[in-house]
């Protein structure tokens, strides 16, 4: 294997950590209300121009910035879920559907009205360059970028086993009645669980922030990559889109270097393709279906 | 009651929108010239499109404080194209329907294809104002006219340039560029000429323009070590690979960007500094020796805050162009109307380049992209000595 080789790999790892943050917020939200969250591309662009109008308003590192968008996007789930498609929770999938797309296309706007459609780019003036470590070089945008992720993972894992909201949370997505019938809050319960999926696309876009120029249609891009790693990984399931939003960084990265980039989307969904086929519900996902 | 409320309430919230829009069509315009513009105004290609716009409006305040045309006033009409083919096409028809004398856009060439359709078939007079694509003007449409150099021409233009650049012991050419028509017409144009210049193509990698990361093709060029890197796209894609090569400190003897869409915009060199220094750029830009061009910066600069983006120029020039054909033709009648922009002999402009004629095609004859290269931080036009503000630095600086 030769160095290029391992740097390609390197980077789509890296890269893969974050499409997987994004992923799992999706993946969360489908997971506790069953609804395809349309908006979530649009969301993470939130994210990013969250962290770009804090960092550079208050001059401040964007890292810590990231703060401030975790909180915007957590608050953003919240409402929406709570004063928007939880208003309409009797209605039919595609309805719920439909006004997630709406939300998108209001958030997209918004930020386009407000910020102008010119291209942003955040200078990070913490690092200095790449990291060279003999003939490989990382990015330390894209390494904090996956540590970030590492431990938002980490952390989101100890709130969903480990406490109250979260044992809630997981009781919620595996059987609604019976989380009731147990004096859990669900219209709360659901806030919170859309709150945490916003959270976590918001922080993946404010760890893209200094590496992508951001302007407002950025989270289109996304939103079908969140997707499919979502679906791959099982909708739902945490880990595997964790696993998956790593193999689809890596498959996207060495594409590129093997075959060139204009392949890296098509191997990626013939992969996509391929897996369902073989595995329906998803590299990770459980075949039983429970509910519908 | 509450359903009804609601219904009448959101019927009232459509009405006033519907209105509001319809109230701005309706005023006399018996003493007005309109001429349309369709740009994407939303999309990601927004931030372009409101730019062309802009400066179009600054061509018309300015046509219409010198006394308008033969007495009338211009106005603007401008209608989002949403960056789409079929965007566009409403857009056009639309237009059309507002009895503008003139249609102008579009800046993608998919577009531009349905709209010089449209304007064919209704007889309107079609002045591009940047759409890439070779064969947009193929169709022997009568009605098309393009300013700007096609691909074709920065393509020939990058082989008519390159014994400038090009050092003895430069061998070796690689490519980068984004896969749709305009990247990929550029990069197969010049692989079919590269011959003439006495270099060898090792490597074509095509992108996607909405790839969310270039690291690995960048991982690819250091195993290809070209002498020569050429890359072709748009404005985010080539400021991503233009900060992966220099967050990683990866440097090739010359890289040359061909109708780049970052290399010669004034946020690049803002974002970057002196760290881009020594990048060309075979691309359009304005005279810099005009009076004019110096105007519609400094306008620019003062009513929209910030550098023009360089295309928009030829929103600008789009409309400077129909206002000369509509003083000639007197009228605005369609049929003639074209017939004078055919004629157009336009020496005053703030284009690097000589008198604006159309030939048979429509094609501006005398269109050219210049040879740009980044010096301390700024764009520098090097090549045609005509329009040249610097010399070509061969060095690059070390950054550090």
């Amino acid at each position: 294997m030769n160095m290029q080789f391992f740097q390609a790999f390197l980077d789509g790892t890296l890269m893969g950590g974050v499409y997987a943050l994004a992923a799992l917020g999706l993946s969360l939200i489908f997971g506790v209300m069953k609804i395809t969250n349309f908006a979530h591309g649009a969301m993470m662009t939130v994210g990013m121009y969250a962290v770009y109008v804090v960092s550079t308003s208050l001059g401040i590192s964007p890292y810590i910035a990231l703060v401030f968008a975790a909180i915007t996007l957590f608050a953003l789930g919240y409402i929406i879920q709570h004063f928007l498609i939880d208003k309409i929770s009797d209605a039919p999938t595609h309805n719920q559907l439909l006004l997630t797309l709406g939300v998108a296309y209001i958030l997209e706007n918004g930020l386009l009205a407000v910020f102008s459609p010119n291209y942003k780019t955040l200078n990070v003036d913490d690092f200095d360059g790449a990291i060279q470590l003999g003939a490989i070089s990382i990015s330390p945008e894209k390494l904090v970028a996956f540590a970030v992720v590492l431990i938002v993972t980490a952390v989101i894992y100890i709130v969903l086993y480990k406490t109250r909201i979260g044992k809630a949370i997981r009781a919620c997505s595996q059987n609604k009645e019976g989380a009731k019938l147990m004096g859990i809050v669900i219209k709360k319960t659901n806030a919170v669980a859309f709150g945490i999926g916003a959270l976590c696309t918001g922080i993946a876009g404010a760890l893209l922030t200094p590496i992508l120029s951001i302007y407002p249609t950025l989270g289109e891009t996304f939103q079908l990559k969140c997707f499919v790693i979502a679906i791959l990984g099982g909708m739902g399931n945490l880990w595997g889109a964790l696993i998956s939003g790593l193999i689809v960084g890596i498959v996207e990265s060495l594409t590129g270097y093997i075959a060139g980039g204009s392949w890296s989307d098509l191997t990626v969904y013939a992969a996509f393709i391929l897996i369902l086929l073989v595995k329906p519900s998803g590299l990770f996902g459980r075949s039983n279906r429970r509910e519908h | 009651m509450k359903k009804i409320l609601c219904l009448v309430l959101s019927l009232c919230v459509v009405a006033a929108m519907v209105f509001s829009l319809t109230a701005c069509d309706t005023e006399d315009d018996s003493d007005v010239i309109k001429i349309g513009s369709i740009h994407p105004l939303t999309g990601s290609m927004a931030y372009e499109g409101q730019a062309f716009v802009n400066s179009q409006k600054i061509a018309v305040d300015k046509i219409n404080a010198e006394g308008g045309i033969n007495g009338k006033m211009l106005q603007l009409k401008a209608v989002d194209s949403l960056g789409t083919a079929g965007g566009a096409a409403t857009a056009a028809q639309k237009l059309i329907n507002m009895n503008v004398c003139a249609l102008t856009g579009t800046y993608t060439s998919g577009s531009a294809q349905v709209v010089s359709r449209t304007a064919e078939k209704f007889s309107v007079p079609f002045v591009v104002t940047v759409a890439a694509s070779e064969t947009l003007l193929t169709n022997g449409y009568k009605y098309s006219f393009r300013i700007q150099p096609s691909t074709v021409g920065f393509s020939s233009n990058f082989i008519e340039y390159i014994p400038y650049i090009k050092t003895d012991d430069m061998k070796t050419v690689a490519i980068i560029y984004e896969d749709s028509n305009y990247g990929t017409g550029i990069a197969e144009y010049i692989k079919s000429r590269i011959d003439e210049t006495g270099l060898e193509i090792i490597g074509m990698l095509p992108y996607s323009a909405k790839a969310s990361t270039l690291s690995a093709e960048v991982t690819k060029l250091v195993s290809l070590d070209p002498d020569i890197l050429i890359p072709v796209g748009y404005y985010s894609d080539q400021n991503m690979l233009a900060k992966e090569l220099i967050d990683r400190n990866i440097t090739f003897p010359a890289i040359i960007g061909v109708a780049n869409g970052a290399f010669s915009d004034a946020k690049f060199t803002n974002t970057y500094g002196t760290q881009a220094d020594g990048f060309f750029d075979i691309n359009y830009r304005y005279n810099p020796n005009s009076e004019e061009t110096e105007y519609l910066l400094r306008e620019y600069r003062e009513r929209y805050g910030e550098e023009i983006p360089v295309c928009a120029i030829y929103g600008y020039e789009s409309i400077m162009v129909i206002a000369d054909a509509l003083k000639r033709a007197g009228t605005t009648d369609h049929e003639a109307l074209r017939n004078a922009l055919a004629e157009t002999n336009m020496t005053e402009h703030l284009l690097p380049q000589g008198a604006i004629i159309f030939d048979e095609a429509g094609e501006n004859i005398n269109s050219a992209g210049v040879l740009i290269q980044i010096q301390n931080g700024k764009q520098v036009i090097v090549y045609p000595k005509e329009y040249a503000e610097g010399e070509i630095i061969f060095e690059k600086e070390s950054d550090s």
